[in-house]
């Protein structure tokens, strides 16, 4: 008897940036093929890509496990990988930050901020105001977990 | 060669290129921002070449042309970010204004380009080109 599993896409990598493009251009690829409306596909995309490259900056080893879940009301995009309890820390610190109050200005707001400080939080909040995604964070041991639902 | 005789900017799949119109230049970004050092690369070139380029030519109006730019990522636009923050630090009789033209059909070029309107409301707009 098949399973009736929603589509969904499991991968462990490497997140590097030849990896990360790849993956993007795949997950656009399977997302259209699933017959998801090309603007959908290319929020998926985005998000993809950008808690991928989240993933090269806060991790503590070079590995990350990539999920996504495409329900039928939205879909899940997930990046988990292994960090320091700083890195940890920072990351839920900035996930508490960006989704406070209205996404657009929370995105500005980073915008702004991190061009003066040349820090990076601005793809999270790119990922709230852009996909209207919800984000949240969860931690086990020492690997972390990001995931974000768009709404379809 | 452009007026403002500076080379094109070619790092990973994304293009930085000026181009000359009829009074100014257009600055034509192109391709993919996939690349580890193409938002370094690319904040560089607005910021350190193209913006004081500008200003010793003394234009007053710039095109910013992103039609054939399939993917930024958030250090991409963060790189565009910090051009305009450079531009809004000059004060007022030096100061440029810049038109982005974009392409409707490739969807987050609408919503992404939105947020860069707030931060430089006085002297950006955005216009659709297809």
């Amino acid at each position: 008897m098949l399973a009736r599993n929603p589509p969904w896409i499991h991968i462990e990598l490497v997140p590097v940036w030849v990896h990360i493009k790849n993956l993007r251009q795949f997950v656009r690829e399977f997302c259209v093929g699933m017959s998801i409306v090309p603007e959908t596909a290319d929020q998926i995309a985005m998000t993809t890509s950008e808690l991928l490259e989240n993933a090269t900056k806060y991790a503590s080893t070079l590995w990350a496990r990539y999920d996504l879940r495409l329900l039928g009301n939205c879909a899940e995009i997930s990046v988990t990988n292994s960090a320091t309890s700083k890195q940890r820390e920072t990351l839920i610190a900035f996930v508490g930050e960006v989704s406070q109050g209205d996404a657009l200005d929370a995105y500005i707001r980073c915008l702004e901020r991190q061009s003066q400080e040349g820090q990076s939080q601005a793809g999270l909040a790119r990922i709230r105001y852009e996909a209207a995604a919800e984000i949240s964070v969860s931690q086990h041991d020492d690997e972390i977990c990001l995931l974000a639902k768009i709404p379809m | 060669m452009n007026r403002l005789s500076l080379e094109p900017l070619h790092v990973g799949a994304l293009t930085a290129e000026v181009l000359d119109t009829d009074n100014s230049v257009s600055i034509v970004l192109r391709g993919d921002s996939d690349a580890r050092d193409a938002a370094a690369a690319l904040d560089e070139f607005l910021v350190r070449k193209l913006h004081p380029a500008i200003l010793k030519a003394t234009l007053k109006l710039v095109q910013l042309d992103v039609t054939g730019l399939e993917f930024l990522n958030s250090a991409g636009i963060k790189a565009l970010v910090n051009w305009l923050l450079a531009i809004k630090q000059q004060q007022q009789p030096s100061r440029y204004f810049v038109v982005v033209q974009y392409d409707e059909g490739i969807t987050w070029q609408a919503k992404g380009l939105k947020p860069l309107t707030f931060v430089a409301q006085s002297f950006l707009r955005l216009e659709p080109l297809r």
